[in-house]
């Protein structure tokens, strides 16, 4: 592994770090759970997921504790660890393809479309949540691909311009998403376009947890085995090239791939700020910039960042605050510690 | 190893690189040498494949490069480029490690053994102890050794270098090129290296290759190459020669406060009849068999302005037209003039360097804008300042000769007005002044 000693990517660690945050998130919650209905829970897991699988329906032999973790907790756990690593390892991907460790995963638009699709599919009439869904996925990719193609079409495969086209399609999105606001019903729809804009994991479900595996941990596995030649796009299209490295085919395919688990992300909970943007950076603070290292790192960080996250959203108050609050109000202070912990030996 | 046939490339109709044709074998090191903007870097980025030749071929081990993929082109041929920050910090190990890329599949990242392989690299060019260190905290002599290391992993075959002494203090400056050279010899390396410092190349290289605006000036082994006046051409600065320790160096004349070339310059305005002074006294010399080389260019004037001008090749007595009043302002060459290609040909034959020897007088009617510009025969003029003990007589108009004497750091000319009655005896007398008294003068 090219990876310095003691900087070592260690899985172990990281899956038991997720599986106590896990436990903890479980039992965090308004419907008070103790860790014996936990345990029994859990045991009961592997039926209730072949019978899911198998069978199409839930096992009726639950109690009610054991239907809120199995049915509801848990899947929302899965579902929260899956978007927040998705989002994060797309931001470190990006990042290191455009060189710019300001560079979030909208970048393209893929966000912009995502809201926009999703709010069309909460105007339409008689859409069903899985049409929500489907509509922001189309549009996030389309928005991706629009700025890919016009930067194509202007002669010239330039970072900056790729940036620049993702903004005017990113403008055209947003313009198009104030537009559907302004023509929403205000008592119905709008409020309904304005919380998923915020973002939030209440829906999910096994169904959600099984429509974002395939896309992210597909993702993710395709970026891992590219993670080392990610490393050389960083050096620039001239050292790539001199290395043997064609850049703008691995650019293409890298950022089709994150687009693809961003879209999937965005178009499943919302939109759900700062993770993509700052746990690649904050992970770099501490790990350097070898993608060895940073991409399954932030991957790791960025699942458990939203899990707890979540885990706060739903639990500190009556009402459960919007994710993107969470992420936003916990990140923030701890990036800016970090960065000045680190600031003497930063990776920038 | 590498040969270069005919290579040629233009960006939007803008030719930057005309036929450029060289061959380097095994263990030799050749320098490119060329003034900013000559198209230095554009070739290196032609020969490493970055850059499609519009024509003409590069091949390596006789394999054309068209054919061959990037990786192949990467395994032979390690490019250190100019020295930058990477966006990102990687450790000074990380980025020599990546010289492996080459070898690898897409989905592969390097072994244990290439990092091993990779620390031997760094710790033959002294800079193990930096494995560690983030390459953009490293110092500009440190980054250019990390980059050297990552290249010579990459390849041990054929070395391109892109200014590579750039932003280098004088210790590091040499320790680099001395490692590169010592892969030269012990490890048989090829190496190209676009360098500023003529002398550096005189040093180093084994080959010598000048480009002067994408075309090659001269090309071939280091002794014939290098020469005084090659480089005074090729930089458009009078250069001398001095030898330290038996190697011969190259320092700008008015650096060193020495002028090999002594020049008169013969002033007047427009039809005042400074060619007709000289011709008179091209005669005179004549008569006396004194050989007078450059060239004269005798008008016909109307309402006293030159209308049309000959051109005289002075040592041969060669005459031809040389251009004409259009009255349109051509913006190329910032003249109302219309020049014959005939004209010019003969202009650049009369002042080429190669056709002067030491003692020489030369003659030059006239340097006027084109020639400050670096049009016309501007870039004639310093290579002749560079011949020893020459002597030359240049027509300049007055209000042009504190810029001529900027231009070409002549220190204090002797300046003749056309009115001057004692003209042609001072002009004899230039002439004939004794040559030796010339040589190591203090300007």
């Amino acid at each position: 592994m090219f990876i310095a000693k003691g900087r070592t990517f260690q899985p172990v660690k990281w899956l038991g770090i997720a599986i106590v945050v896990g436990l903890v998130g479980l039992c965090a919650g308004r419907f008070s759970i103790n860790s014996s209905d936990l345990f029994s829970a859990i045991q009961k897991l592997p039926s209730v997921l072949s019978s899911l699988i198998l069978a199409g329906q839930v096992p009726d032999n639950l109690t009610q504790e054991e239907r809120v973790i199995l049915l509801i907790r848990f899947p929302r756990l899965l579902t929260a660890l899956i978007v927040g690593a998705g989002l994060a390892v797309s931001g470190a991907v990006y990042q290191g393809v455009f060189r710019n460790p300001l560079v979030s995963p909208d970048i393209l638009g893929v966000a912009s479309g995502c809201m926009f699709g999703a709010a069309m599919g909460l105007i339409l009439p008689g859409s069903s949540w899985l049409m929500v869904q489907l509509l922001a996925f189309v549009c996030g990719l389309a928005a991706a691909c629009a700025a890919m193609f016009m930067a194509k079409r202007f002669g010239s495969n330039s970072l900056l311009l790729m940036i620049m086209t993702g903004i005017i399609v990113g403008s055209i999105f947003g313009a198009g998403l104030t537009m559907l606001k302004a023509l929403a019903d205000p008592y119905g729809e709008l409020p309904a376009i304005v919380f998923w804009l915020m973002g939030s994991l209440s829906v999910s479900s096994w169904s959600t947890v099984a429509q974002l595996i395939v896309p992210v941990a597909l993702g993710y596995g395709l970026i891992h085995t590219l993670r080392y030649r990610l490393n050389v796009l960083c050096l620039g299209d001239h050292q790539c090239r001199s290395l043997g490295v064609e850049p703008a085919r691995l650019r293409m395919v890298l950022i089709v791939i994150s687009s693809f688990i961003v879209a999937s992300c965005v178009a499943t909970v919302g939109s759900v700020a700062w993770i993509g943007l700052v746990v690649p950076h904050m992970v770099r603070t501490f790990t350097g910039a070898n993608n060895m290292r940073l991409i399954p790192l932030s991957t790791a960080v960025g699942a458990i960042f939203l899990l707890l996250a979540d885990s706060v959203a739903r639990a500190s108050f009556s009402m459960e605050i919007p994710i993107g609050i969470v992420t936003s109000l916990v990140g923030a202070p701890l990036f800016a510690f970090l960065l000045f912990r680190f600031r003497q030996g930063g990776a920038y | 190893m590498l040969s270069v046939e005919n290579v040629s490339f233009s960006v939007a109709d803008k030719q930057l690189l005309q036929d450029v044709s060289f061959e380097l074998a095994a263990g030799e090191f050749l320098a490119i040498l060329g003034a900013n903007g000559a198209g230095k870097t554009t070739l290196i980025n032609c020969l490493c494949g970055l850059n499609q030749p519009s024509q003409g071929q590069v091949s390596l081990n006789s394999r054309p490069l068209n054919n061959m993929n990037r990786a192949e082109i990467a395994q032979l041929m390690a490019l250190v480029p100019q020295q930058q920050e990477t966006a990102f910090a990687f450790t000074a190990l990380e980025m020599v490690v990546m010289g492996r890329t080459p070898f690898l599949s897409t989905f592969e990242s390097p072994s244990e053994q290439d990092i091993h392989d990779a620390k031997r690299v760094m710790q033959l060019l002294d800079v193990g102890g930096l494995a560690k260190a983030d390459y953009n905290r490293l110092s500009g002599g440190e980054r250019q050794l990390v980059l050297l290391a990552r290249a010579l992993f990459q390849s041990e075959q054929l070395l391109l270098l892109d200014e590579p002494t750039n932003h280098l203090d004088y210790r590091n400056k040499f320790q680099i090129l001395s490692q590169v050279k010592r892969c030269c010899v012990e490890s048989n390396t090829a190496v190209i290296a676009i360098l500023h410092d003529p002398n550096l190349a005189q040093l180093y290289a084994d080959k010598v290759l000048l480009l002067e605006h994408g075309k090659v000036l001269d090309y071939g082994e280091r002794s014939a190459v290098m020469t005084s006046k090659n480089i005074s051409r090729l930089y458009g600065l009078a250069t001398a020669s001095y030898q330290v320790a038996s190697q011969e160096f190259f320092m700008p004349q008015n650096v060193l406060g020495l002028s090999l070339s002594k020049v008169l310059i013969v002033t007047g305005e427009s039809g005042s009849g400074k060619t007709t002074a000289l011709a008179a006294l091209i005669e005179q010399c004549q008569q006396k068999q004194l050989p007078l080389k450059g060239m004269l260019c005798p008008g016909v004037m109307k309402n006293g302005r030159r209308f049309s001008s000959d051109i005289v090749d002075i040592a041969t007595g060669e005459r031809c037209l040389f251009g004409h009043r259009t009255g349109v302002l051509d913006k190329k060459t910032g003249t109302r003039f219309s020049f014959t290609e005939a004209g010019l040909a003969l202009g650049l034959q009369a002042l080429d360097h190669n056709n002067f020897n030491q003692g020489d007088i030369c003659i030059v009617d006239e340097i006027g804008p084109m020639e400050l510009g670096g049009q016309g025969f501007g870039k004639q003029i310093a290579p002749l300042l560079a011949v020893a003990n020459s002597r030359h007589i240049w027509v300049v108009r007055p209000n042009l000769i504190e810029q001529v004497c900027r231009h070409w750091s002549l220190h204090n000319p002797e300046v003749i007005g056309i009115e001057d009655s004692d003209l042609s005896r001072k002009l004899m007398q230039f002439i004939s002044a004794d040559n030796l008294a010339l040589v190591g003068e203090q300007g």
